[in-house]
């Protein structure tokens, strides 16, 4: 057996545990990333949903506010009296 | 010697594939980062329409003639159109973002191209409704940097 043959066997195992070492905790960080994205992205799909219904409702009251606009000018270009609450949003 | 090269240059291979390896991870925390600034971009954008929303029907309220509330239904058109195209795009980036996550399950290597197209879009969109939230940009700004 030569003689450099145990020096290279200790150096190269030594440098594959410190690698794999490292190798084996970068993979679990990814494993546990890898979970978390799910999870997020569950939250963002329940706020998207909560944020349509909200825009629903956003659309509904301002349609309404402009219709009651509406006929409110028109009421008061026919001179007629203007309900006072109307100017409330 | 020559057993010596050997171990150097199989060091030198599993370093490479540690970085490659670091690499995947950059490319996972920028798909959290993904998931996350569309959360933000949500809540933020439902803000933002909550305020303007009031502010139409205020100014709607306190219009004096039919020109002035037709010009206010205009501009809420306008608003309304931006807010739902904003909406659309993060629909768009959960679909991208989960297609993308499946996919690197699968094939053990992230490919973000198609979740940075619609990053790409949601940007200028998020601008263009008013959204300023600097936590939702720098989010989006982390997601360009992890790849």
């Amino acid at each position: 057996m030569p003689w450099w043959f145990a020096p290279a066997l200790a150096t190269g195992r030594a440098l594959f545990d410190i690698i794999g070492a490292a190798f084996g905790a970068d993979r679990e960080k990814l494993d546990k990333l890898g979970e978390r994205v799910p999870i997020v992205l569950e939250e963002g799909a329940r706020a998207l949903e909560i944020a349509r219904a909200a825009a629903q409702t956003e659309d509904e009251l301002t349609a309404k506010a402009f219709e009651d606009a509406l006929a409110r000018v028109r009421r008061a270009g026919k001179g007629e009296p203007v309900d006072p609450d109307a100017t409330k949003p | 010697m020559k057993g010596f090269s050997v171990g150097f240059l199989c060091g030198i291979a599993l370093a490479v594939l540690s970085a490659c390896l670091g690499g995947q991870i950059a490319g996972m925390q920028a798909l959290v980062a993904v998931a996350e600034a569309r959360t933000a971009a949500i809540v933020a954008t439902k803000e933002l329409d909550h305020e303007k929303q009031v502010q139409f029907r205020t100014r709607l309220a306190a219009a004096k003639t039919e020109q002035e509330a037709l010009g206010i239904k205009a501009e809420v058109v306008e608003h309304n159109r931006k807010r739902d195209a904003v909406y659309t795009l993060l629909g768009e980036l959960f679909t991208e973002a989960v297609r993308t996550t499946r996919k690197s399950i699968e094939s053990k290597r992230l490919d973000l191209s198609g979740v940075l197209v619609v990053v790409d879009k949601l940007i200028p969109a998020l601008q263009a409704v008013g959204v300023k939230d600097a936590g939702v940009f720098s989010a989006l700004a982390v997601i360009r940097g992890g790849t």
